[in-house]
Parts: C-alpha cells; sequence; structure tokens
C-alpha cells in the first residue's frame, strides 16, 4: 500500500467518523411513519396511530389478516353456543414478556380495565358494552354472554388488545411508557417511547407465532410528506408509509426503492343536502334562489354522479393510486355488490338528465372540501368542479382545514360536499349506518349522515344485519342495503378507493394491509 | 430599576390574561373540539360521555372560569389527546428547541457579526460584496424550500448527514441535550443552518450598517489618533457603540426561533414544541394552544426585560426607567 492510499484510508475513516454512514445492522429495522400515537396504552385511544403502535407489543384474541378477514389470535377458536351466547377457546402456551403465562383472567382483567380509561376522546368502550358477563369455564375456555343477539362480536374482540392481570390495580396511562406496565404477548417487547421522535422496540424471542425479522425496530413519526420522503432516499429510515403520490413516479423509477400497495379501505365520497327544500350553496346560475332544492331530484344526483370521469382522475391525478367504485366497499369486503360498477363516464346522458329534471341551462353550487385530511382532497375537488362545469352547472371550490371543515359539515352548513369514510371494519355495516341510515341521535344511527338521506325500507335492513347471525343473510342484507340506498336512490356519490403505498429501500419486502397499519413483523427480507 | 420591573410584570399580568381570553374563545371560533376528538361513528351516548370527560359540556364561560382558577395554581389544564398535563408535554418538548434555537443563535452571532463588521470595514471589497449578495439570497429564500433543498443534497445525493429526527442524546453538564452525542450533533446541523441563515443575513446587514456609520464618528477618529490597535477599535469601541439595535433583534429573532421554528421542525421531523402546536392545532387540543401561547408570551416579556436590562450594561447613558416607558 502505498501513502497515498493510507491517506485516502484515513480520510475515509474520518469522514466515516464524522459522518458516519450509519450502516444499520442486517437485524434493525427503521420505520418513517406519517402518524404518532398519543399513548403507549392498548386502551387510551381508537386512533389508528395507536393501533399501529399497540399491535406491535400486543395481541388481540382475534386478529385481522392483510384484507381484515378475521383470523385466530390469542383465540384459537370462537363459536356461538346460542343466540346470546359466544364460547372463546385461548390458545395454550402463551407468555407475556415478563414470563407470566397468559390465560382467562388476563381476558377479564382487561376487558374489565377498558371502563376505568376516563379521560380519552375515543375508548373502546363501544367494542365490549355488547357483554353482559362473562364465566371462565377452564383457564383456556371463556363464554361470553351478550345483551342481544351479537353477530359482531368476534369483530369487535378484534380491536381489544389484551394486557397481563399481572400489573393489577388501576393503571393509568402514562404507567405504560414510564413504569413499565407495557407488557403483552405481541411479536415485540417495548422499549421506549420519545414523544414526536420515536418509538423504540426489541423482538420477543418467545413470541407464539412466527417471529419477527428484526431485533430492533425503531419507529419515527414523520408527518411532512417531502421529509418522510427524503429519510427514505437518505437511507434515514428503511421503509416509509403513506407514500405521496406525486413521489411514486420518481421512487419507481429508483434501484434501490420498491414499492408496495393495496387498495384502501377509504371511500371517497360526495354527500350532498338530499333533504331540506332550500340548501345554503345552491343557486340559480345568476345568483338568485331556486324555487327548490336540485338535489332532492334523483335525475340530478344521477347526472352528476355521470358527468364524473372517475377513470380520468385516478390515472392522472393519483398515477394509478386511487381505484374507482360504485359502491361502499371494496371486493373483498363483507357486503360488496358484484354488479355495481363504478358509474361510466358519460356527459352526454348526464346533460339530458340536468335538462329532463329541469335544468338545462344548469345552476351554480359550491363543492366544499378538506384540505389537509385526504391524499389530494382539494385537486380532486378542483377536478370535479371542472367535470361538473362541462356539464353545465357553475361550480366553486372551497378547501378548507379538517378542523374547520368538520364541525360545519356536522352542523349542515354545507349543500355539496366531499369527504371520506373508513371502513376500519372490512364490513359494509358500520359505514351504511353511520352515513347513509336515517339519523337519530339516540339510536346511534346516522351519526355521519349529513345529507339526511332517509330511506325506511334501508334502515329496516340495516337493523336486520344488526342482529342477523348467520353469514350469508346477513351480507345478503347489506347487499340489498346497498343497492337501495346507492344504486336506486344515489344518496351518496362514491368515487374512489385510494391506494395505500408504502416503499422500502434494500432488499426488503412490505405485505401491504388494508387498515393502514405499518407493522415492523409484516417487513421481511427478500429471499 | 426594581420600579421598573414591578411596573413590567403588572403590565405582563395583563397581557397574559388578555391573550388567555383571545385564544381560549379563538378556538371555538374555529370549532368544537368535539366534533374532532370524537370517533365519527361514535353513538350519540359515547360521544355524551366522552364530551363530559373532556368538560366540554359546561358553558364556555365556566369552563374559562375554571381554567383561570387552576391556572392561577399553576395548573394549565390537560391535554385532551394525549391526557397529560399540558404544561409537562410543554416543557418535556422544549430541550429540543431550546438546543436548536441556541445553536441557530449561536451561528448567527458568529458569522452575522463577523461577516457584517467585515463588509462594514471594507465595504468596497470583493468579499464584501459577495456576502451581501448572499445575504440577499439568505433573507428571500422560503424557509421550506431552502431546507428541503439542504436535505436533498447533504442527505440524499451526498449523504454525509441525516436527513431529519433528532439523534442520541447524552448528559452534558446535567442536561440532555443532542449535543453531547456525535450522532446527536449530525442531526442538528442541518436543521440549524436552515434556521440560522435568515437571521444570519439580517444580522450582517444590520452590523454592517451599524459599523459604516460608527466609522465616521470622532471618538473612532480620536481612538485611531491616539494610536490604539484596530483590534481594540473595532472589538471595544465599534462593538459597544452598534451593538444596541443588534441586541434588539437578536432578543426578538430569539424568540421567534423558540416559538415559531414549525417549519423547521416539520421539515426535519425535530421533535419541538412548534411540532408540538400545530399538531394541537390541527386537532383543537385546546388547552395545549392555551398553555403554549402563555408560556410563549411569558418568554416574549422574559427576552424584552433581559433586552431592556443589557441596554443599561452596553450604553451607561441609558437609563431603564427611561427604556421602561
Amino acid at each position: 500500500m502505498n501513502f497515498k492510499g493510507i491517506r485516502r484510508t484515513l480520510i475515509c475513516v474520518f469522514c466515516t467518523a464524522l459522518f458516519g454512514f450509519n450502516s444499520s445492522m442486517a437485524a434493525d429495522l427503521k420505520m418513517g411513519t406519517a402518524t404518532e400515537p398519543s399513548s403507549i396504552d392498548p386502551h387510551f385511544s381508537t386512533v389508528s396511530a395507536n393501533q399501529m403502535i399497540s399491535a406491535h407489543m400486543f395481541d388481540t384474541l382475534i386478529q385481522q389478516n392483510a384484507n381484515l378477514q378475521l383470523k385466530p389470535g390469542l383465540a384459537v377458536s370462537w363459536k356461538m353456543l346460542d343466540q346470546l351466547t359466544w364460547e372463546v377457546k385461548l390458545r395454550p402456551n402463551v407468555y407475556f414478556h415478563d414470563g407470566s403465562e397468559f390465560n382467562a383472567d388476563d381476558v377479564v382483567f382487561t376487558i374489565n380495565r377498558i371502563p376505568s380509561i376516563k379521560d380519552s376522546p375515543s375508548t373502546y368502550e363501544r367494542n365490549i358494552k355488547g357483554i353482559a358477563s362473562i364465566k371462565i369455564i377452564d383457564p383456556l375456555t371463556m363464554h361470553f354472554k351478550t345483551k342481544k343477539a351479537a353477530p359482531m362480536f368476534p369483530l369487535e374482540l378484534s380491536f381489544i388488545y389484551i394486557i397481563s392481570n399481572e400489573l393489577k390495580g388501576t393503571l393509568s396511562s402514562s404507567d405504560f411508557h414510564k413504569k413499565g406496565a407495557a407488557i403483552g404477548t405481541g411479536p415485540f417487547k417495548f422499549v421506549e417511547w420519545v414523544p414526536g421522535d420515536r418509538v423504540v422496540l426489541l423482538k420477543n424471542d418467545k413470541y407464539w407465532g412466527e417471529k419477527a425479522e428484526w431485533d430492533k425496530v425503531t419507529i419515527k413519526p414523520i408527518p411532512n410528506d417531502p421529509s418522510r420522503v427524503t429519510a427514505l432516499l437518505a437511507g434515514d429510515v428503511d421503509i416509509i408509509d403513506n407514500v405521496p403520490p406525486t413521489d411514486l413516479e420518481r421512487l419507481r423509477n429508483d434501484d434501490k426503492i420498491d414499492l408496495w400497495h393495496t387498495p384502501s379501505s377509504r371511500m371517497m365520497y360526495v354527500h350532498m343536502d338530499t333533504a331540506r327544500d332550500q340548501t345554503p350553496f345552491v343557486t340559480a346560475k345568476n345568483g338568485k334562489k331556486l324555487a327548490k332544492n336540485p338535489l332532492k331530484d334523483l335525475r340530478v344526483r344521477r347526472a352528476i354522479s355521470k358527468a364524473i370521469n372517475r377513470k380520468a382522475m385516478a390515472d392522472k391525478l393519483f398515477h394509478g393510486a386511487a381505484e374507482p367504485t360504485g359502491q361502499f366497499v371494496a371486493k373483498g369486503m363483507v357486503g360488496w355488490v358484484p354488479e355495481m360498477l363504478p358509474e361510466k363516464y358519460d356527459p352526454k346522458e348526464a346533460k339530458r338528465l340536468l335538462a329532463e329534471a329541469g335544468y338545462p341551462d344548469g345552476f351554480a353550487m359550491t363543492l366544499h372540501c378538506t384540505n389537509n385530511r385526504y391524499v389530494n382532497d382539494e385537486q380532486v375537488a378542483q377536478v370535479i368542479a371542472q367535470f361538473l362545469s362541462r356539464a353545465g352547472i357553475k361550480m366553486n371550490v372551497q378547501g378548507m382545514p379538517k378542523n374547520v371543515f368538520f364541525p360545519r359539515a356536522t352542523k349542515r352548513e354545507f349543500s355539496f360536499f366531499q369527504l371520506g369514510f373508513g371502513n376500519s371494519t372490512g364490513d359494509a355495516a358500520r359505514g351504511l349506518t353511520a352515513v347513509l341510515a336515517t339519523y337519530d341521535k339516540s339510536a346511534g344511527m346516522g351519526a355521519n349522515n349529513r345529507g339526511r338521506y332517509s330511506n325506511p325500507e334501508f334502515d329496516r335492513l340495516i337493523r336486520l344485519a344488526a342482529v342477523t347471525s348467520d353469514a350469508a343473510n346477513r351480507e345478503s342484507y347489506l347487499q340489498e342495503a346497498t343497492r337501495l340506498a346507492i344504486g336506486q336512490d344515489q344518496a351518496i356519490i362514491p368515487l374512489y378507493f385510494t391506494t395505500l403505498n408504502w416503499a422500502t429501500r434494500g432488499n426488503l419486502m412490505y405485505e401491504s394491509r388494508m387498515d393502514e397499519n405499518t407493522l415492523a413483523h409484516s417487513v421481511k427480507s427478500k429471499q | 430599576m426594581t420600579i421598573f420591573i414591578i411596573r413590567r410584570l403588572m403590565q405582563s399580568v395583563v397581557v397574559l390574561f388578555s391573550m388567555s381570553v383571545i385564544v381560549f374563545f379563538g378556538v371555538f371560533a374555529i370549532g368544537n373540539p368535539a366534533d374532532i376528538l370524537i370517533a365519527p361513528d361514535a353513538t350519540q351516548e359515547e360521544r355524551d360521555i366522552a364530551i363530559v370527560r373532556l368538560g366540554l359540556d359546561q358553558p364556555l364561560w365556566k369552563q374559562y372560569g375554571s381554567f383561570v382558577v387552576n391556572a392561577l395554581q399553576g395548573d394549565m389544564g390537560q391535554s385532551f389527546v394525549f391526557s397529560e398535563p399540558a404544561l409537562k408535554l410543554i416543557m418535556k418538548r422544549a430541550p429540543a428547541t431550546l438546543e436548536l434555537a441556541f445553536t441557530a443563535l449561536l451561528v448567527t452571532v458568529l458569522f452575522g457579526i463577523g461577516a457584517g463588521i467585515w463588509c462594514g470595514l471594507k465595504p468596497d471589497a470583493l468579499s464584501s460584496r459577495g456576502i451581501m449578495v448572499g445575504s440577499i439570497l439568505g433573507f428571500s429564500i422560503p424557509h421550506f424550500w431552502q431546507g428541503l433543498v439542504l436535505i436533498m443534497l447533504f442527505s440524499v445525493y451526498l449523504g454525509w448527514l441525516p436527513a431529519g429526527g433528532r439523534g442520541e442524546t447524552g448528559e452534558l453538564f446535567g442536561i440532555t441535550t443532542s449535543m453531547a452525542t456525535m450522532d446527536g450533533i449530525r442531526h442538528l446541523i442541518l436543521p440549524a443552518i436552515n434556521l440560522s441563515l435568515f437571521k444570519t443575513a439580517l444580522i450582517t446587514r444590520l452590523t454592517r450598517a451599524g459599523t459604516r456609520e460608527a466609522m465616521l464618528m470622532d471618538y473612532i477618529k480620536y481612538a485611531r489618533a491616539k494610536g490604539l490597535s484596530p483590534r481594540r477599535i473595532v472589538g471595544v469601541h465599534l462593538l459597544k457603540n452598534i451593538m444596541i439595535p443588534i441586541i434588539t433583534v437578536l432578543g426578538m429573532e430569539f424568540g421567534r426561533v423558540i416559538a415559531f421554528a414549525v417549519i423547521t421542525e416539520t421539515i426535519f421531523a425535530w421533535p419541538g414544541m412548534g411540532k408540538l402546536i400545530i399538531d394541537s392545532i390541527n386537532v383543537l387540543d385546546r388547552p395545549v394552544i392555551v398553555a403554549y401561547l402563555m408560556v410563549v408570551v411569558s418568554m416574549f416579556i422574559v427576552i424584552n426585560l433581559v433586552v431592556d436590562i443589557l441596554y443599561t450594561v452596553l450604553d451607561p447613558r441609558v437609563r431603564i426607567d427611561e427604556v421602561g416607558t
């Protein structure tokens, strides 16, 4: 080796020391996520950011696979004994991170703890409130009595993360990241949480299921889109979620980066005021009041749906990262209707329908939307406005932050507005009930029905589905309800499901999940 | 001096009080926190329970009343989102922001004043002209764009420095800071540069203007005639006389860096207070918003007080009760 070589080597060593190419070990995984949990307590809040962290450290009795269908977790089987009783068999030989063995007492302890969380805006109480009593038959067999027939019981259980009854007493949410209460049975053990910066996890070598590949996992919240992408490009993290559509093309052309995607469960739609005779944001083209609300006319709603070219929107605006839809849930979910395809783009028919409804020259309308809630939300609204202008409706788009949009939408201040609904249960029932059932505060129906669509037959089908245990019958009620509200009445205008995108660098694979979760144990090395 | 400080503190109480009223009621002008925080598909019963838990069922004036009573005892309320004391949340994030702000300030003072004096002493030199042109760039480039360019250049293409986040922290004089570890310092460099570029440009121009003006003054000529070394002329006579406007601006800018480093913290995923406030505004976490702005207002009051006291140190002719009015 000559002098030059030595000098070069020395410079390299120095540079590495200073700028250190943090060459991550093979078994280290760093993930950059768009969201951050508000607590480590798995029962604190139902928001998806919290569920995502919990799923690393804790297990549920029944789990959801990547397509949101149920599979055994800490329970090996479950069945309905009679209308009001569910029997659940637990998995033997499962140990918590502290070494204690898992059994039925832990489940009871967990379920009893949930109502004690008092200061959370969205607790898991609704998942357990159908339970009347719990009976332990033996340490690995449990009988749950429900207050009424509960076909959704297994699904409700799939959100309840089991903690150890060794913890005893009342636990506060902050005990979980401070006093080591974060003891679960999950594939990873909790190490630390530095709010705003990182969550660190270590592998659980005694995990009962398929063991994770990573010894150490660091989850870094990077909410800013360009920053998350650059963190991946710079090699600070190995995988990012929520890849912004504008960067897809670029990342696709990068040899070091791989993209993984799946359609999401979030259905984007336009909601309309179909109830009031006078609606605030629809007028004649000259700004004068109209005699009646055109959105109450089915022909107008259908015309609007036909005037929107969903395919062009998906291709051009989302670079393929969106899937047009004509109904509430995606293929593969319960309640999907095979024959309800996305509405075909038909501007001529749209014009004809408008003329038939008595608006040959159209009218004027404002489309309200969020500008920081969904991918491309405001751009989508502008594209819709363009299409509707072509059909003769004078459009005005008003975007606003989500914290302004939702309260106003709930107060029914809008006439024509665009938003989304996450079918996180993999099942149409929750969405149909919230968005399209007749608004009824006390019954908890139609909480998101901001257009106030109301059809007694639809309500009957939804109520029926809620108490039907037979899966096939239940699904047919949901399908019938969808045909009625969307196919026949066009109460909302479904647009598309956004595609969820993950990007990895190096030799990694990701099993994309419809629930938007980014899980370290779903990241694997390519073989 | 004592009277001055007491008078200042009394003014501060009024400012703090009006601030709390504006922010408290302002949040409700944006929207009701309950509509954002509670799951959209919650039943009415669940909503009602949650609203009572968060204390949002009380009339607004009553909510404000209990806030004031608690605040006087040092309790700024519990965050709706994290269910932890708001003040504690802010204080937990404060070290990250402070170390960023101090580093940025240090860069600003070293480079800004140095370059400014250089340009003021040699206004016609090529280097001075170069610096002046550069300084125009410094304060005309938007922060977020400049930040992303820095990341693209130093992290993505050159791969020298990490693209974001706070590195490892260590103990230095009993304070947990990222300045104590190599990894921490590497993470600190880019955001600190991004924050300080604008301020460095500003201070450079300010110092240059002051220097050029002061160099023509009689006392400088006299000092020269006396045969004092150039170092002493610049270091003592010149610097002392041009410092007052610079200190004022530095004080204000320092406050702004701490309170509103939002853009830099967002782009570099820096876990500081700026990121906390943006997240809190997005979900209308009122206790955190109110507590944060109260902390910021108090901080500005203290900084201004310190700046005023510094004037008297720098220039004995300034009497503090003049400054106070």
